[in-house]
């Protein structure tokens, strides 16, 4: 938030306000435990890391990363908590 | 640590290369997964009929387009992105719901001359700007008296299982990884540090 609050106010704008916001992200969409494992691997730093990395070494992550997911399977949903910040300003 | 230009270079390789590609083919599943995250974000915005909105970071659309079924077609909605490949998938969306006052623009909002807004909103679409300070100086520029931002980002990763959960199960069979820099974009808040948390 100090980080936040600095950048902000260093190029012109007032000093922000944060909100939480907090909610319970399905990563399948509805799609079962499967579609998440492949968001997981396709979108964001996990594809970045698996990228150029040996088949067997991304087969072997994989598995585990379903083994990690398992637990918040919900039907066809896959709920992790997600927690953001809401911040508005205005011009300073 | 990398300059603001290298990293900007980067981010334009990635989001116009295979990164912003892989996006495309995800859109529908990412829309789904964050539904509920750009209702609370237009909540928050509470964007009014006839207002000039920007949106910064508007990737394939997903926030831009239920912010023009809530504003209507008297408002004007600049929704910018350096993502070609993820542009042209907002535009096709667009056109197939006929919704025509958004101005799909490829363009760096931490560089180019902006027109003017009433609203600035954004979607997890300013945390890898290079040089942030420089950056929200010239979005500031544009805005109208009386003007309002809302950004949603994301808390700290230990906050977010959804993220933490993939990438320690994967972690530990690869090999270490050096740390970020310090001040360094990531996909935590503006920066992957421990001020944001």
């Amino acid at each position: 938030m100090e980080r936040v609050t600095e950048v902000l106010t260093k190029s012109g704008w007032t000093p922000p306000l944060f909100k939480k916001l907090d909610l319970d992200l399905d990563i399948a969409a509805g799609r079962g435990l499967e579609e998440a494992v492949i968001q997981s691997t396709q979108i964001g730093v996990v594809n970045s890391w698996l990228r150029n990395q040996p088949g067997e070494i991304v087969s072997t992550a994989i598995a585990s990363l379903r083994d990690a997911l398992s637990p918040y399977v919900d039907g066809n949903s896959v709920r992790l908590p997600g927690a953001m910040w809401l911040i508005s300003s205005e011009p300073a | 640590m990398a300059s603001p230009e290298e990293i900007n270079a980067d981010m334009l390789a990635f989001w116009n290369g295979q990164g912003g590609r892989t996006w495309v083919t995800r859109q529908k599943h990412t829309d789904t997964t964050l539904a509920s995250v750009t209702e609370a974000l237009l909540a928050f915005a509470a964007p009014r009929t006839s207002e000039l909105v920007l949106d910064v970071g508007c990737g394939c659309g997903g926030p831009t387009l239920e912010l023009a079924r809530v504003v209507g077609i008297s408002s004007r909605i600049a929704a910018l992105d350096i993502s070609g490949p993820m542009l042209v998938e907002g535009m096709e969306r667009a056109k197939a719901e006929g919704i025509s006052n958004i101005d799909w623009l490829e363009a760096d909002p931490a560089t180019t001359e902006l027109d003017n807004y009433d609203l600035l909103i954004s979607a997890f679409g300013t945390m890898f700007f290079g040089d942030p300070v420089s950056a929200f100086a010239n979005i500031r520029r544009a805005a109208n008296s009386g003007a309002r931002m809302a950004l949603v980002c994301w808390r700290s990763l230990a906050e977010n299982p959804w993220i933490e959960v993939p990438m320690n199960a994967v972690a530990r069979h690869l090999p270490p990884r050096p740390k970020p820099a310090p001040h360094a974009p990531g996909i935590v808040c503006l920066r992957r540090c421990g001020a944001c948390h």
